[in-house]
């Protein structure tokens, strides 16, 4: 049997390598592939995985247990250039699977990922609006939120994001439309008041 | 509200990032080796085991029936009690008592 990557590959060519390349290498059980692929991709898993569940420890656990699952079975994996968003999917899942047993606790945790470069008394109020955000995009249903999580927060294309979530590009606009159709309705009666807040903050 | 307004909120949204130290955690838990030691797998019994007796009855069935070494079915003697003074059920057991009391 071929092998399945060069293993003279060491961790410094890890970085040049694709996804594909480094997910065959899991495939392999190599641990130094695996962990450059967390590396590369943990941040973006992570805040997938926090726009549902706005909880740094769950967010952790899940982002493990993302990346666990594809270690233990790295065969789900049907295309490995997929692999960033198959794990984002897999965390979404986990988080509905781990809320659906326990209640969601809201945790109003925006303080601490306001941007610090801010002015303090700016701060408190662009924080007020990103706690808000935040609070109304983790309400959304399960998939309009994924959908509009990995095109406008983690800036995938509508291809890539369809296939990341399995469905066709009609699908996840379709998602996409429906999610901001019920953002506006759910922020129709402060959007305004939130957006001279943005405005003031920009000034 | 207009889709530029509503753009503007999300892009208002926090940019969550993992606490300090995550990813060598995240690291750590993947190198170190599982120290769970599983069972080991109960070996499931092979189909022949069960499947050459059944097979085996079978054949030997089949083979006993078309070689007429069964007997008969009509050769069986069914007995029927067809004696109707002959005591049985609670009725009956009533209709004794009532006739030892008179």
């Amino acid at each position: 049997m071929a092998p399945l990557v060069n293993m003279a590959l060491r961790p410094l060519d890890f970085k040049i390598c694709t996804d594909a390349e480094l997910t065959m290498a899991v495939c392999a059980q190599d641990q130094m592939a695996f962990s450059a692929l967390i590396s590369r991709h943990y941040q973006a898993v992570y805040r997938v995985a926090w726009r549902a569940c706005r909880n740094d420890a769950d967010s952790e656990d899940v982002t493990q247990e993302a990346f666990l699952k594809l270690w233990n079975n790295p065969s789900q994996l049907r295309d490995g250039n997929a692999v960033k968003g198959w794990l984002m999917r897999v965390a979404s899942n986990l988080v509905m699977d781990r809320f659906r047993l326990k209640p969601m606790q809201d945790i109003e945790e925006a303080a601490q990922v306001a941007d610090q470069s801010m002015p303090a008394d700016a701060t408190l109020d662009h924080a007020h609006v990103a706690s808000r955000i935040d609070a109304v995009v983790a309400n959304l249903p399960e998939r309009q939120r994924l959908a509009l999580t990995l095109v406008h927060f983690e800036h995938l294309t509508n291809i890539a994001a369809a296939a990341a979530m399995e469905i066709s590009v009609d699908a996840l606009e379709s998602l996409l439309a429906r999610a901001r159709r019920s953002l506006k309705q759910t922020l129709a009666a402060d959007g305004k008041h939130l957006l001279a807040a943005i405005t003031r903050d920009g000034d | 509200m207009q889709d530029d307004d509503l753009d503007k909120l999300l892009a208002s949204a926090s940019t969550p990032v993992p606490r300090l130290g995550f990813e060598q955690r995240l690291l750590h838990k993947i190198s170190v080796p599982n120290n769970v030691i599983a069972f080991p797998k109960r070996k499931a019994a092979s189909p022949w085991v069960i499947g050459l007796p059944l097979a085996a009855s079978l054949v030997v069935g089949l083979w006993l029936g078309v070689s007429n070494l069964l007997p008969a079915t009509d050769t069986i003697m069914v007995s029927q009690t067809t004696d109707d003074t002959t005591s049985s059920g609670f009725d009956d057991v009533v209709a004794l008592i009532e006739d030892n009391l008179s």
